[in-house]
């Protein structure tokens, strides 16, 4: 993937660094005592060796100072799924088509925001709801819980419900989000989008 | 049990799970910080300090969340304060590695012979110099209110449960009530980390002071351009 932002091409290049230094050591601590047979390669083996823990506790210091960031990167934008932004994503999930709207638009984190879930196919036998959260990255249960509001009574089992959510902010810069509609008896969606912060 | 007590557990669970991930990433650069500042002193207390300030403010907000049952009004509030913490955050990670490394003694940056003019140089000398115990605690209170995408999710349901509250006072303490229990459960991953710091044949090594403290300078720089970006 491809940093879109100078700050996210520092984290890219610090986890790639950081990637690199964990390799080596690893590769060192099972080749212990002769490492590379090569005079330069044995040089720098050696100082590896050498400070073998130092750098351990290094890798564990960097990965604490930096794991939110290195997580971070686990989630590029282009898992996702749904241009929300431009208008309601639908999915289909036999034998119900499902369609998520976020209102108003554009869809901004820390706003009181609508959602609205429409179902075509058949009827739910409860009401369904939506998780929240961001791929890869534990935010907490953040649950929005739908109310049905109409249906089209000329189309046997179109119904439409809505909720009530907010989409926080994560301070490590990334937008995407992951809206999992549970379906009480149909199992789960996943909707995944960018938001605006 | 009632669903306050089962969202209080939820929630003490929540910060258990999401410390290890999340809150090492957020709160890890101040606490190992920290820990290394206090040189060959016992980290466990101040510590222990540290996170019962940043629990208390937690506490603080989400009985604010509850009072108000409007989380986007409150978040509103803060957002412009947790911009400065967090800048401020960043400053005092950052000096505190050019201390850890030497590169910069504190003397200089505030000689002992001047008294900083006003209570915020005051404040952030006493911060900065975190040495003895008893600072730890306000500098728990201060770093409480850092932006935190799993913070934000806790006291979204403070909001919420302090909305179907019965009466003010229990908007207040079931929302206080659920950023308590969430702040508790993130502090057994933060004295790990903390902890961590505080490995005594590592103390002993220059070199792993230099490394440390050029993290330190690293991160610090990365949270204040966090702040100027939030």
């Amino acid at each position: 993937m491809k940093p879109k932002t100078w700050e996210g091409l520092i984290l890219s290049k610090t986890t790639t660094l950081l990637d690199f230094e964990l390799k080596a050591y690893i590769f060192l601590s099972f080749t212990s005592g002769d490492p590379c047979k090569t005079g330069g390669r044995e040089m720098i083996a050696d100082t590896f060796w050498k400070h073998r823990k130092e750098l351990f506790y290094f890798f564990l210091l960097s990965a604490c100072l930096f794991s939110k960031e290195i997580a971070a990167e686990e989630t590029p934008s282009t898992l996702t799924n749904c241009d929300i932004q431009l208008g309601p994503c639908t999915k289909v999930k036999d034998p119900l088509t499902v369609t998520l709207d976020i209102f108003p638009k554009p869809v901004k984190a820390m706003k009181e925001l609508t959602f609205r879930l429409t179902f075509d196919g058949r009827e739910l036998s409860d009401n369904p709801y939506i998780d929240l959260g961001m791929p890869g990255m534990a935010m907490g249960p953040n649950r929005v819980l739908m109310k049905r509001v109409g249906n089209n009574t000329s189309r046997v089992g179109n119904n439409t419900y809505e909720g009530q959510g907010v989409i926080v902010r994560c301070p490590s810069g990334q937008r995407t989000w992951k809206a999992s509609v549970i379906l009480p008896d149909a199992g789960a969606i996943d909707f995944v989008f960018d938001v605006i912060y | 049990m009632s669903s306050i007590e089962s969202l209080n557990l939820l929630f003490l669970a929540t910060g258990f799970t999401v410390g290890f991930g999340h809150c090492i990433g957020m709160c890890g650069p101040i606490v190992v910080s920290l820990s290394l500042n206090l040189g060959d002193r016992a980290v466990m207390v101040p510590q222990a300090l540290y996170n019962l300030g940043r629990i208390m403010t937690y506490a603080l907000l989400g009985g604010l969340m509850g009072l108000s049952g409007s989380f986007t009004v409150v978040a509103a509030k803060i957002a412009g304060c947790q911009k400065g913490v967090l800048i401020l955050a960043g400053v005092i990670i950052a000096l505190l590695g050019l201390s850890l490394g030497r590169w910069i003694p504190f003397a200089s940056v505030f000689p002992e012979i001047i008294e900083p003019k006003g209570m915020v140089m005051r404040g952030f000398r006493k911060l900065t110099a975190a040495r003895s115990v008893s600072s730890f605690f306000p500098l728990g209170l201060l770093l409480g209110i850092l932006p935190c995408g799993p913070v934000y999710t806790a006291l979204l349901a403070s909001a919420r449960v302090g909305m179907e509250a019965g009466s003010s006072f229990e908007s207040f303490v079931t929302g206080a009530g659920i950023m308590f229990s969430f702040g508790l459960g993130t502090i057994p991953s933060l004295l790990l980390v903390g902890k961590l710091g505080d490995l005594g044949w590592l103390k002993r090594r220059e070199f792993v002071y230099r490394i440390s403290s050029t993290l330190m300078i690293g991160a610090g720089i990365y949270f204040v351009i966090k702040g100027v970006l939030f």
